[in-house]
């Protein structure tokens, strides 16, 4: 009786990671994720980021609970300066699906020049 | 012996005992570790981590360091263990050549920092990471930006390397720049036609500046070597030949009794605000005082004043002829005024100055009287005695040296009679290297005067001496084309901007130093204005008083056409009742400090330097109108800028509570259209 106890829930459990796992998005966060979360935090607030910025680069790491901390480069279309490669870090979060852009890139805060 | 002793006593004698040592022995002035270019590069990890300071007496507080070996093959971010020996911060030495590439890999390691002031501020809490970078001191190089096919930077003060172990960036960071994680990478290339010299390299990341140069953050660079610009003539050489070359780091640290190094320094520390003064100079510090009721208490505590972070050593020189001092003042913001008191003349000795702020002096289109002037006031100029009928160059000599932070001096340091004239040694011939207390203003800092070092003088070698040493170094009119040229491809990347506009002939820049017109009880600033031929603000130019922003530039210079140097002169109004001091980056200037020069340009009169100090304003002026309605007499200061490097960079007060209080701004050099 306990064992089939057991059986159900560690199956309810499987079931639910299956689901949570088919909700959040794969893996780490990549260039083409970030560029993405980038153009959605663009698309609520459109004041506070640039419609020439370009994700170049980005190398990831866990911090906890599924988010990220990324080391990330990026280029701007229109800069006087030509080729200037750009730094900075971002956090990246799970959503249903895609990746959020939690902090870092915005406009005023010092990360897009 | 102790065995009916209490742990207490028994350590107190062992402290009393240590206390009668020390006293009687003075420690040798070591010269900084050395790391020499081969084959054109110089390539090394620069760690910058905390670090235990074992060379103070009674205290062994922990201060920040750069530990420095050659970049680890297997990708390494530390460098080999140190021995319990070693003096990390004593500082070390970059030894470079023209022409050579260098290649850092800073790693941070520090620790946090959350005493930092200016955690406080709004968007600045992440400063308690303790972010940090490095900026290479007058050095004229490129500031340059990483590129994708280049992702290394140049000599930038706008990126910032976190370490990771001090946790993540919060959201609402307020950054001034890239921000890199872990380490970053620079190259820096130093042009061929650059001036031999000495320079030093530091952190700049505004607002904990002072917080990391305090800790011990510094090292200098060396271009070329003594000889390329001293004693080109046989007989001189033979003298300088014989001479040792000291490299010295001037340092200070507060250290609280309780054996913190305290990094947001407090400049009360031994001298309550218009206090009394202590009797006599301390040997290598001076003691913290309680300031009272409601105020800090540094009783028990000790201000070091360190060489290469030996307080007061033994600098026993090895041969009559004398030595070369290449002195870098690296405090956040101690301003030293330096002399060699000799104890049985009774008066300061006389020093030749052979170059000021890395670049070599030349002297032979500069009338004496007028160097004071074009220094600055920081070399009251005397004639060298006895110069002889071969010199090529007139010797600039001194008896003190004033030395705001980041200034450097290169002196000759020989023994000399009652006339001043250099005679071989006698035996027991000695002198007290020191700093004079000085005071910046009525709202200014007192300085402590302090005892850096005990000199001996050597009788040992040949009794025939020079009176003075030939100095020659490049043209100063022509370095700014010569670096132009050779950094070409690096300015032509840089680009033009439509934006960019050159300054008119006739016109001038002023720049006022004061208080953040917006808050004026908290910050320092910057104010710009443009003025024409006549004297009179070019409509629409004007900008207050106000505190850094790094995502503005207040200023624009394009290069003349074909990516040519362009002059500039400046004029630098300090509005404050405290001593300010100008420096700028990437470049050499000359100060236009009097009528007769000021028809020529400054670069041609024999002094070429990297910081100035500004005169503090008698009367009060809290703003730009009150000095445009007379209330203070400001005494502005005129240099000529020769803008040759493009880039991003700053200019800024070097007294680092001032530039960390908003006292800096950005400016942009373009590429000619």
């Amino acid at each position: 009786m306990r064992l089939a106890r057991l059986a159900v829930a560690g199956m309810a459990a499987f079931a639910s990671g299956a689901r949570a796992e088919a909700a959040l998005p794969p893996g780490v966060p990549d260039v083409p994720a970030i560029q993405s979360a980038y153009a959605d935090a663009k698309a609520d607030n459109a004041d506070r980021h640039l419609d020439d910025l370009t994700v170049h680069s980005a190398d990831c790491s866990p911090i906890d609970a599924g988010r990220f901390y990324c080391q990330i480069s990026y280029l701007r279309a229109r800069d006087d300066a030509a080729e200037h490669l750009y730094f900075t870090v971002v956090t990246m979060e799970p959503g249903p699906g895609h990746w959020i852009l939690k902090s870092g890139l915005c406009r005023g805060d010092g990360t897009v020049h | 012996m102790f065995g009916s002793a209490s742990p207490r006593a028994v350590a107190l004698f062992a402290l009393l005992l240590a206390m009668a040592t020390t006293a009687a022995r003075a420690d040798p002035l070591p010269e900084p570790r050395v790391f020499t270019s081969t084959s054109g590069v110089l390539d090394i990890l620069m760690v910058a981590r905390a670090a235990p300071i074992r060379t103070f007496p009674f205290f062994e507080p922990t201060g920040w360091v750069y530990d420095i070996c050659p970049r680890p093959a297997d990708g390494s971010l530390s460098c080999p263990a140190k021995g319990a020996g070693a003096n990390l911060y004593g500082g070390s030495r970059l030894a470079l050549q023209p022409g050579d590439l260098l290649k850092v890999r800073l790693v941070n390691a520090l620790p946090r920092n959350p005493d930092a002031d200016h955690v406080k501020d709004p968007g600045h809490g992440y400063l308690a990471l303790n972010p940090t970078n490095i900026h290479t001191h007058g050095l004229e190089v490129s500031p340059r930006f990483p590129t994708v096919d280049n992702p290394t930077y140049g000599d930038t003060v706008f990126v910032m390397t976190l370490n990771p172990k001090n946790g993540p960036l919060p959201p609402d960071a307020a950054l001034h720049g890239d921000v890199r994680i872990g380490y970053t990478d620079y190259r820096i290339a130093i042009p061929k036609s650059h001036p031999a010299g000495f320079f030093w390299l530091h952190p700049h990341v505004h607002f904990i500046a002072m917080n990391q140069i305090s800790s011990g953050l510094a090292a200098i660079i060396t271009i070329g070597d003594v000889e390329d610009y001293v004693c080109k003539d046989a007989a001189c050489a033979a003298a300088l030949g014989r001479m040792s070359i000291r490299h010295i780091l001037l340092k200070d640290a507060q250290i609280t009794k309780d054996n913190r190094l305290k990094n947001q320094q407090d400049l009360e520390f031994c001298q309550k605000r218009n206090g009394p003064a202590p009797k006599t100079p301390g040997r290598g510090f001076c003691k913290g005082v309680d300031l009272g009721a409601g105020d800090a208490n540094y009783s028990g505590g000790r201000w070091y004043f360190s060489l290469n972070g030996v307080p007061y050593p033994a600098i026993a020189m090895k041969n009559a002829a004398g030595e070369i001092w290449r002195i870098t003042n690296t405090s956040a913001n101690a301003t030293y005024n330096l002399q060699l008191w000799n104890p049985q003349q009774k008066r300061n000795m006389l020093l030749q100055v052979l170059s000021l702020d890395g670049i070599a002096v030349d002297a032979s289109n500069a009338e004496l009287r007028a160097a004071a002037a074009i220094t600055g006031g920081r070399v009251p100029a005397e004639p060298c005695p006895g110069s002889p009928s071969g010199i090529a160059h007139k010797a600039l000599c001194a008896r003190s040296i004033l030395m705001m932070p980041s200034s450097r001096a290169e002196l000759w340091v020989v023994d000399r009679d009652a006339k001043d004239e250099v005679v071989k040694a006698r035996a027991g011939d000695r002198a007290v290297f020191r700093t004079a207390g000085i005071s910046t203003g009525p709202v200014g800092d007192h300085w402590p005067a302090i005892d850096l070092g005990a000199v001996s003088f050597s009788a040992a070698g040949s009794a025939d001496l020079p009176q003075a040493l030939d100095v020659a170094g490049p043209s100063h009119a022509e370095i700014p084309a010569r670096v132009a040229a050779d950094l070409a491809p690096a300015n032509a990347k840089i680009g033009a901007n439509a934006d960019c506009k050159p300054l008119p002939a006739g016109h001038l820049r002023r720049i006022f130093f004061g208080l953040d017109a917006a808050n004026p009880t908290k910050s320092l600033g910057l104010g710009y204005e443009e003025i024409d031929a006549k004297g009179t603000t070019v409509p629409g130019t004007f900008q207050d008083i106000a505190a850094f922003d790094p995502s503005i530039p207040t200023v624009c210079v394009p290069l003349a056409a074909g990516n040519k140097p362009v002059t500039e002169r400046w004029q630098l109004v300090n509005l404050t009742p405290a001593d300010h001091n100008f420096h700028i980056h990437q470049m050499k200037f000359g100060v236009v400090g009097d009528p007769q020069v000021e028809n020529g340009s400054a670069a041609t009169n024999g002094i070429l330097v990297d910081n100035v100090p500004l005169p503090q304003a008698d009367g009060t002026c809290k703003t730009v109108a009150d000095w445009r309605q007379h209330k203070c007499t400001a005494h502005p200061v005129k240099v000529d800028l020769p803008f040759a490097i493009a880039g991003d960079f700053v200019y800024h007060c070097h007294i680092l509570l001032h530039e960390d209080n908003g006292m800096m701004a950005r400016i942009r050099v373009r590429a000619s259209r």
